[in-house]
């Protein structure tokens, strides 16, 4: 992400810091702005101005203090930056007329940025702005107009309509969701973006390389596509939870690509409303546990963008369905609501799940990892691994973390709470990770090496839901980890030992009789002890997700085990 | 100070009585300095002011250790203080006590003639509480003799007792030393002792004649470098060449 490029990036800025209100405000102070929308100032405007449905941001400016027109008003030249200081709620603005042309005239347009143009036409490209436009409070805008940069709010809705697609599109930006965000603990910063006429697509590109907060990472990462002429609007969302505390937030640079090709999910009842992502090379997406440090940030074509905290001797196996990650769009309502959970579309339930394995830093292919199984159709991160055949190595790594993801799934009420609502813990509504077996390849266990296999159980984020005002609706709910046995059939998580002679019996505590795992049709599995973390500081609260959570840890198992002449011992479980 | 139990004095004369010796390891467990038979030697291996100051008003020996943490190098202090101190025989006792696992029963002679009886080497005290995976039953009164020649045996060394004689033998073996002195986490030092006793032939039992305040089980889960320590093990146990079963003999009710 980069920081305001208006100013100089301050070094002494902390991941921490910057995200606070006050560090914020900051930022923005040390801007030099052309000019500031104030709130007496647009609070004025619209006394004089009443029954307006739209307003020219340059008319704003110009206007009196008792806000009324000024049609007389000096012209500045682009590139400009200008602060919204305001709260313009739901008031469309306009931002081409009279606060920006690409035609110098008197008594015109705010800003001149008739250099920007050709021939009455904006020439460059989208991500060189004519105007730097800041926020502290949520806006809409009425229509695209090139050369603008929207740059971040802690809250913004930008909202346009009869999008062109000459005119390019307008940035939009990464933000925290919480203003007392902890990077350390909590992963609540989303960047969400939805296009929704045909033309030129767009993708998410974080620029690792220019963060201005190293220690930050955008914890997960929606996107949605959509196509056809069902919307006559584009619309960009950044949702915020908090919206007591305005002030400047990071920004996240979004480029544009051609060729997007974004598919429409077959076969879900409502269709409408729920998108994959399509497979785009510049498609990415991001699963992090931020308290474990573990940052999986997905690229089609298999690499990395971002430095993951992944040591060299250890892998991990991300188990989830990475195509089915929908930004749902209720599009019945102009001011969009939306909510972000892990749903395996279909009817048929979260049946099958797909693994990724990142080992050394890279992803691996399956068949790498896992050369036993057979499948039909093959992309890079979506394989369905099959069956008990399937072998996981180790290879020269000594600890493997493998996490299971677990998500609400309820296409009705639960999904588009119209009210306060309780989801309940029947099974029912919640998606599992069908996967509860790792069969592990035995022969390729290197002699006296002590491995660790770690189960992490994770629980997505939830759906939420605001009414107009965005008031959120809260949303309880008890996830069956809580309630259930952690023995219970359902969410136990065997560990198996194959080897080249057939299933290997695995030795505890130095006997194959004494141990607590179950014998299953002849071959003895190791059947992990799973921990409910039940701390607020790594985990859910017993009983109750708080709504909007994120990427939250609800149960850890962990099994140490070594091989020694040929006999693999389990040494904790 | 030799440890006597005072009303059998005339009978250690006369049944030949061997003499138990006591080192309990202390890190911070001032509290617990009284609850141990009296003529413990103590090690401490992060002595406070209060644990001299106790030491000194009831004249109780003491090791201080100047490097932290290895349980088996301080077990060992004191048990290097104790066989220069005194002029112990192959018979006598030496008891180990970690310094929260005070005896909350403690019926020594019960113990010694369980030892004498059946020819155990080394007798290891039950706690109060036991959640362990895969318990040993054990009798309330008597013992059970365990196989200590699996990976994970049974062997812990928050509390137990050792003839010298056996504690000779496992020293011939680890060049000098009871406990191998190259594990310096919690964990393990333990175990190896168990395979260390099983392969020069030493036999060991578990007992509830003497009993041991809170719980042997379980720990592990709290050390997060357990996994180091369960390494330095297995690269021991490759490194002398032992042999481990995987299957253990069925244990004996004594």
């Amino acid at each position: 992400m980069k920081n305001n490029p208006n100013q100089n990036v301050h070094d002494d800025y902390t991941a921490g810091s910057v995200f606070k209100p006050r560090a914020a405000n900051r930022l923005a102070e040390s801007i030099h702005y052309d000019f500031v929308v104030t709130q007496e100032q647009w609070d004025a405007y619209l006394s004089a101005h009443t029954g307006a449905t739209g307003v020219n941001l340059g008319d704003v400016i110009a206007s009196n203090a008792d806000g009324t027109d000024n049609t007389h008003f000096g012209t500045v030249l682009a590139p400009v930056s200008i602060y919204i200081a305001a709260n313009t709620s739901d008031m469309p603005l306009n931002l081409s007329s009279r606060l920006m042309s690409a035609t110098a005239a008197a008594d015109g347009p705010i800003v001149d940025a008739s250099a920007y143009a050709d021939s009455g036409v904006f020439k460059m490209p989208v991500t060189d702005g004519a105007i730097n436009l800041y926020s502290a409070y949520p806006y809409t805008v009425e229509a695209v107009v090139g050369g603008i940069n929207h740059w971040s709010t802690p809250q913004a809705r930008v909202l346009f309509q009869d999008a062109h697609v000459i005119n390019g599109v307008a940035r939009a930006g990464a933000y925290a969701t919480d203003s007392n965000i902890n990077y350390q603990s909590i992963s609540d910063c989303v960047i969400i973006c939805q296009r929704l006429v045909g033309g030129e697509g767009f993708s998410i590109s974080p620029d690792a390389g220019t963060l201005a907060s190293p220690d930050y990472v955008p914890p997960v990462i929606y996107a949605d596509w959509t196509s056809g002429s069902t919307y006559g609007s584009l619309h960009y969302y950044i949702r915020a939870v908090d919206t007591t505390a305005p002030g400047l937030y990071q920004q996240v640079k979004m480029s544009v690509s051609l060729g997007t090709e974004p598919s429409l999910v077959e076969g879900h009842s409502t269709a409408a409303y729920f998108y994959s992502l399509a497979k785009n090379t510049n498609t990415e997406v991001s699963f992090v546990n931020m308290e474990l440090g573990m940052v999986l940030h997905v690229y089609a074509n298999g690499n990395v963008s971002r430095e993951l905290i992944l040591h060299e001797d250890s892998v991990v196996v991300s188990d989830y369905d990475v195509t089915d990650i929908p930004l749902l769009f209720d599009a019945s309502s102009t001011l969009g609501y939306y909510a972000k959970s892990l749903i395996k579309t279909g009817t048929n339930g979260y049946d099958w799940a797909r693994i990724q394995v990142l080992r050394n830093g890279a992803f691996c292919t399956i068949t790498e990892d896992c050369p036993d199984y057979t499948l039909g159709t093959i992309e890079w991160y979506s394989a369905d691994v099959g069956g008990i055949d399937t072998t996981f190595k180790f290879k020269n790594s000594r600890t493997l973390d493998l996490y299971r993801w677990q998500s609400v799934y309820s296409v009705n009420d639960s999904m588009w709470p119209t009210s306060n609502h309780h989801i309940t813990n029947s099974n029912s509504e919640w998606f599992d990770n069908a996967r509860n077996t790792l069969p592990i390849d035995a022969d390729d266990l290197a002699e006296g090496i002590v491995y660790t296999v770690r189960i992490h159980t994770m629980v997505l984020p939830f759906p939420e839901y605001d009414d107009t005002s965005n008031n959120p609706h809260l949303i309880e709910s008890d996830t069956p980890l809580f309630r259930q046995a952690v023995d219970d059939s359902r969410y136990k998580f065997k560990l198996l030992f194959v080897s080249q002679n057939g299933w290997l019996e695995p030795a505890y505590w130095g006997s194959t009789t004494v141990n607590t795992n179950d014998a299953s049709g002849g071959t003895r599995h190791v059947k992990v002890t799973q921990n409910t973390l039940t701390s607020t500081g790594t985990g859910l609260p017993v009983g109750q997700i708080p709504p909007r959570d994120t990427l939250k840890e609800a149960m850890l198992g962990e099994v140490l085990f070594v091989k020694l002449d040929g006999t693999v011992y389990i040494m904790r479980y | 100070m030799k440890y006597c139990l005072s009303s059998w004095t005339v009978q250690f004369i006369s049944c030949g009585i061997d003499l138990f010796y006591h080192v309990v390891i202390s890190h911070g467990q001032t509290e617990h300095l009284g609850k141990f038979p009296e003529g413990s030697v103590y090690v401490f291996d992060a002595i406070t002011d209060a644990d001299m100051r106790v030491c000194a008003e009831r004249s109780y020996p003491y090791v201080n250790v100047a490097q932290p943490g290895n349980r088996g190098m301080n077990r060992d202090a004191g048990l290097s203080y104790v066989l220069s101190s005194y002029a112990v025989s192959d018979d006598d006792v030496v008891e180990f006590f970690d310094g929260d696992r005070y005896p909350t029963t403690y019926r020594p002679e019960a113990v010694q003639e369980l030892m004498d009886g059946h020819d155990i080497g080394c007798m290891l005290y039950s706690c109060d509480r036991d959640t362990r995976h895969g318990r040993i039953y054990v009798p309330l009164r008597g013992a059970t003799l365990v196989d200590t020649g699996t990976l994970c045996n049974p062997f812990y060394s928050c509390g137990f007792a050792m003839k010298v004689g056996a504690i000779r033998k496992v020293m011939q073996f680890n060049g000098g030393s009871l406990f191998e002195h190259r594990f310096t986490r919690w964990g393990c030092e333990d175990q190896y002792l168990g395979l260390v006793c099983e392969r020069q032939g030493i036999r060991v039992a578990l007992t509830c004649e003497t009993l041991l305040n809170g719980d042997v089980g379980g720990d592990q889960f709290t050390h997060s470098d357990y996994r180091e320590s369960l390494q330095q093990y297995v690269d021991i146990i490759r490194e002398k060449g032992i042999a481990v079963r995987n299957e253990p003999r069925p244990s004996v009710e004594l």
